[in-house]
């Protein structure tokens, strides 16, 4: 099943792209070629918008905006100053892209509906500059007269070599964008997204870089587009400001698929020929396309063309997995020390002067009632949460105001109380991500001579630490099918791909059956044995002092009482606080 | 005699995790049982899965001779299961008698009786009745939660944890307050506790939940004896 | 005297822009998701007026008010259709779908207003009548002085609802806290769905109100409902007292900006009002009228 669809998937595509590139060129109507060219600049448009909506996730509406900015800055440098392409294409680009980076910085860190609504704002804005500042843009008016495609003195004609041009950048476009998320790149997009605690806390991801990379590639696609745009259509005014091209682009990527290069391309040509099709429709086009999106919303999310799209990671096996040289990094031996650390959320003190020192290659348990701070620890050490006072050091590296990512590269990783494992994403893959992830960047894979080199290699690396947690042959697995145990031993096994000095685990065993909990214990003390520290909070006490050197007990947010786990069960402090003030005064 | 509540094969799965491996369990009328256990043992979503608050399947799940696995949680709150949830979670915008008022499904003149009488087993509440909820103290707020939750008139009152957090002072006036609604309402409960004190005054009998599955059942006093810790 | 008349049109606008806003937060509060379909709610008032008005005897259509109860039924059957197929099958997806099926929503009404009543700007009739009323030396528009005794009638009623009645306390509680609020015994759905028949009810009302004034097309609904988003994200998210207030500090800001100066520079200066408050109070958006406490 799956060999067929993939063979058919690579026939049919060719095959398909082949016939319509003929009937272009040699058969269709001018009226037909200006069609088939203005769905290039929309291929163009979408499968820019795919960097910030769908390898993002983050929903724009700004995409509208940078492919009319684009569009307007060719058309003023064309009419209004004679450049032609090879300055104004740049331009067109470089100005959008500009813009997108300007803005980045208050937009990007809003989430869901707050940023959809602050980029509506950017594009209101720009459009009122274009409609009111009719010096430079026309106006209301518009721009008449820009020229066609000339580069060097040398015009290129319009129709049938327009179209050609088109699809030459749309080609370009395709196979950039290709490049950019077929590598590791794009598993840390995938990573960031359908994992966002995990790829910071527990791997080190920056994601915020991530962000403003895409927002900047979606804004120079569109830029791109929008200069394509005003050379075929020769006139431009402020519509193409408007919300009008938001929707169409926004309606092309949910139904192509928001993350696949063909989905992308096919959604353009098939939208831009349905009101040719549907003639009928024609004062309804544009609320037919909302119907389509609505549908496509409810019953088909991840795209009615989903299936041009490869499952991402149905890559095949890589070859030659052997366990020979992988450098055994050894963590650094330095002490995980917390001082004073305290924190209040409204007149709670979560979290109040809290001492402790964690010693390399040990197990230090962590136990205490509800409420008495332990994953407030935890979130204060891996910077989810900013500490009141005090502070958190490694060695000599300051831990305390630094970003999570930061925290995760110095060597501090994390697992968390539900696993915050990427949904439809390979167990392998899911390691993969967490191989130095300080070594993945747009500009490797955009330059590589293969981008798929160095997943390859990092999927080797990621086969060999499965094995070593057991995990071997879920590999191709997706990670929301493994039943809980292995879920929560993927969670370490990603954790420790980083070779991190200290693993902190937040109630691991919660939901294990006695057994899992067992074999759980042995694997935590052979990581110990190799050198990594590890805290760990846990609720069965039992289980805790059984594998722990040292055993910490917080109450109220302090440390109550700290030292060997026989010890430090048996103090009345502990035994109150933990088995309850009746139980005492019962027992 | 049918029992109130009569529980089969209890099964709870999340996305990740299945957190009850086949409960039984059954509870007469006007009887008290407490839960015991290790966090992650199960035991929020045995009392979440019986209000249906968590999908859930099972042999049996019937109430007052009614099957209630598929029906809403409103319907059964509807049904008389009373719900006190971990953590209290008053509706912290809408004053204590407004929190109160929300739960009542009577005329508006006998919503004003059942307040009163919620505010003759907790005193504390009747001076606070127009403030909002999230002003009062913890304990105040715990007393809200299962007045809230009575003022359903149920015949079921699911209890999650409602010492947490609480000082023993309070956790002593709750209890008292607790035991005279036991004496005075003909009302069946589900107690979840870690302190097993305030559950063995409560509750004579008990059973103890162990990743998902019934450890043992019996006396509080004789459970506790060494399987807690 | 200019003052005097500038402050009624503001007061005016700003109580139809209140009925925006609150529809808004009512949503908001509901579901959790921004619903950007009420710009769209409002254009589908002023349009149901519109077309009513061809229905009526001469005599009756040339008062605005007689169509307000066809209004509120109008919208409140949208908002319950929007609720149908915008959000209950996509609840258990994250708000920003939610987002996504609004915005289609939105096209589809936008587009179906331009195919049915074409692109030029269209008026309803005023609520009770065109005229002055002159006050001293004040002359004052009547159907401004209507507008806003509109307007505040139902926020009014919107108040003595939420506040008064059990209904009311259910809504709010569902808005709070929806789980508990089904262990309760309070169906949820029914209360969302209601969310989105008032909201949009309100939003609609809006238009009617609106549409004798600045004249409707249906390409306004967009920047209505960016307008109700800032007026809600200054007054604090989740806030109705904030977003009433939100409106308010919108209308007089764009009336007193715009005859001053410019009303691209009033729109302008509001676009950079919420940029300010996004860039100044990231988290602080959300309402702070609830705390918690431990």
């Amino acid at each position: 099943m799956q060999n067929w669809r993939t063979n058919a998937h690579r026939l049919i595509l060719p095959g398909a792209a082949l016939a319509l590139a003929g009937y272009g060129i040699f058969f269709a109507s001018p009226y037909d070629t200006r069609i088939l060219t203005i769905a290039g600049v929309y291929a163009l448009l979408v499968l820019g918008y795919q960097f910030i909506f769908g390898h993002a996730g983050a929903l724009s509406l700004a995409q509208g905006t940078f492919f009319g900015l684009g569009a307007f800055v060719t058309g003023i440098l064309a009419t209004r100053f004679g450049l032609e392409f090879h300055a104004t294409f740049p331009l067109s680009i470089l100005i959008p892209a500009a813009l997108a980076a300007l803005v980045a910085t208050a937009v990007l860190r809003l989430e869901s509906h707050y940023l959809a609504l602050a980029t509506l704002a950017l594009s209101q804005s720009v459009l009122l500059l274009a409609i009111n500042w009719e010096s430079v843009t026309g106006g209301a008016n518009g721009l008449p007269g820009i020229p066609g495609v000339s580069i060097l003195g040398w015009n290129l004609p319009r129709g049938t070599p327009l179209l050609v041009f088109v699809w030459i950048w749309v080609a370009i476009g395709a196979v950039l964008a290709h490049r950019i998320v077929a590598g590791a790149y794009g598993l840390a997009f995938r990573t960031v997204r359908l994992a966002p605690m995990a790829a910071a806390a527990a791997i080190g991801i920056d994601a915020s870089a991530l962000r403003l990379a895409a927002f900047v590639l979606s804004a120079a696609y569109a830029g791109a587009a929008g200069a394509l745009y005003a050379h075929t259509l020769t006139v431009i005014s402020p519509e193409v400001l408007g919300f009008g091209i938001m929707i169409v682009c926004l309606t092309m990527t949910v139904i192509g698929g928001r993350w696949s290069i063909p989905g992308a391309i096919c959604a353009a040509l098939l939208l831009t020929h349905l009101p040719e099709w549907f003639r009928g429709l024609q004062e309804y086009y544009l609320a037919a396309n909302g119907v389509v999106l609505l549908l496509a919303v409810i019953f088909a999310p991840a795209g009615f063309l989903v299936f041009l799209q490869r499952r991402p990671d149905s890559a095949p096996r890589p070859p030659g997995v052997s366990n020979a040289a992988i450098p055994q990094m050894l963590p650094p031996k330095t002490e995980l020390t917390v001082a004073a650390l305290s924190k209040s959320f409204g007149g709670l003190r979560a979290l109040d002067g809290a001492n402790l020192t964690l010693a390399p290659g040990t197990i230090t348990g962590l136990i205490g009632p509800n409420g008495s701070g332990k994953t407030t620890l935890v979130n204060l050490l891996t910077g989810l949460e900013q500490p009141d006072g005090g502070n958190a050091r490694l060695g000599t590296i300051q831990l305390t105001g630094q970003p999570s990512f930061r925290i995760a590269r110095a060597g501090i990783a994390r697992t968390f109380q539900t696993p915050d494992l990427p949904a439809g994403v390979t167990v392998r893959d899911t390691v993969a991500a967490a191989i130095e992830p300080a070594h993945i960047g747009l500009w490797q894979d955009m330059l590589a001579t293969n981008p798929t080199a160095s997943l390859r290699q990092r999927r080797t690396r990621a086969d060999t630490i499965l094995q070593d947690f057991g995990l071997a042959g879920l590999d191709d697995q997706l990670c929301d099918a493994l039943p809980h145990g292995r879920r929560r031993m993927l969670e370490v096994a990603r954790a420790a791909a980083g070779n991190p000095a200290f693993l902190i685990l937040d109630e691991p065993t919660a939901g294990f059956t006695q057994a899992e909990t067992t074999s759980f214990g042995e694997k935590l003390q052979q990581l110990a044995a190799s050198g990594c520290g590890i805290l760990l909070i846990d609720h069965d006490p039992d289980f805790v002092a059984g594998i722990s050197s040292t055993l910490v007990c917080l109450d109220g947010g302090t440390v109550i009482a700290s030292g060997a786990p026989a010890d430090v069960l048996q103090q009345p402090a502990v035994r109150r606080a933990y088995f309850g003030a009746f139980h005492e005064s019962a027992a | 005699m049918t029992p109130l509540l009569e529980v089969t094969g209890l099964r709870v799965s999340y996305a990740q995790a299945t957190a009850l491996h086949g409960i039984d369990l059954q509870l007469a009328g006007n009887d008290a049982l407490a839960i015991l256990g290790t966090n992650g043992a199960g035991k929020s979503s045995l009392l979440k899965a019986i209000a249906g608050l968590v999908p859930s399947n099972a042999e049996t799940l019937s109430f007052n001779g009614t099957p209630l696995i598929n029906l809403p949680a409103h319907a059964r709150a509807q049904r008389g299961i009373g719900y006190v949830p971990e953590g209290r979670r008053l509706f912290p915008g809408l004053t204590v008698r407004e929190n109160l008022e929300a739960a009542i499904r009577r005329p508006h003149r006998e919503r004003a009786r059942t307040i009163e009488q919620t505010y003759d087993v907790f005193p504390q509440l009747a001076a606070r009745d127009k403030e909002p909820a999230w002003r009062l103290s913890g304990g105040q707020q715990q007393m809200v939660a299962v007045g809230r939750a009575l003022a359903l008139q149920p015949k079921l009152l699911l209890m999650d944890e409602p010492t947490l957090g609480l000082a023993p002072v309070v956790i002593g006036e709750l209890l008292e307050a607790l035991q005279t609604i036991r004496r005075t309402t003909p009302v069946a409960m589900l107690l979840v506790e870690q302190n097993v004190g305030f559950a063995s005054a409560l509750c004579s009998d008990g059973l103890i939940l162990r990743r998902g599955l019934v450890a043992a059942r019996g006396p509080v006093d004789e459970l506790t004896q060494g399987q807690v810790d | 005297m200019l003052l005097a008349q500038l402050s009624l049109n503001a007061l005016a606008l700003g109580s139809s822009y209140a009925l925006i806003a609150l529809g808004f937060v009512l949503v908001l509060n509901a579901t959790g998701a921004v619903n950007f379909a009420q710009g769209d709610a409002v254009m589908a008032g002023g349009f149901i007026a519109i077309a009513a008005a061809s229905f009526f005897p001469e005599a009756f259509n040339t008062y605005g008010i007689v169509m307000l109860p066809i209004v509120l039924v109008g919208t409140g059957l949208l908002g319950l259709a929007l609720s149908a197929v915008a959000y209950l099958p996509l609840r258990r997806h994250p708000p920003v779908t939610v987002f996504v099926s609004t915005i289609a929503v939105g096209i589809i009404l936008t587009n179906s207003f331009n195919a049915l009543f074409g692109a030029a700007p269209r008026a309803t009739p005023p609520l009770l009548g065109g005229g002055q009323t002159v006050l001293g030396n004040l002359s004052l528009s009547q159907q401004s002085l209507a507008v806003i005794a509109t307007a505040a009638a139902l926020i009014a009623g919107l108040g003595f609802l939420l506040h008064a009645t059990q209904l009311g306390r259910r809504l709010r509680a569902t808005a709070q806290d929806p789980e508990i609020a089904r262990a309760l015994g309070i169906n949820v759905t029914r209360m969302i769905c209601l969310s989105f028949i008032l909201g949009t009810a309100l939003a609609g009302t809006a238009g009617l109100l609106l549409a004798n004034q600045f004249f409707l097309t249906p390409n306004d609904g967009g920047v209505l409902m960016l307008k109700a988003y800032i007026a809600v994200a200054i007054g604090g998210w989740g806030s109705l007292r904030g977003a009433a207030a939100g409106a308010m500090f919108i209308a007089f800001f764009e009336v007193f900006v715009a005859t001053w100066l410019s009303h691209p520079v009033a729109e302008a200066g509001l676009y950079l009002a919420l940029f300010a408050v996004l860039l100044l109070r990231p988290q602080g958006l959300y309402g702070e009228a609830v705390q918690r406490r431990a």
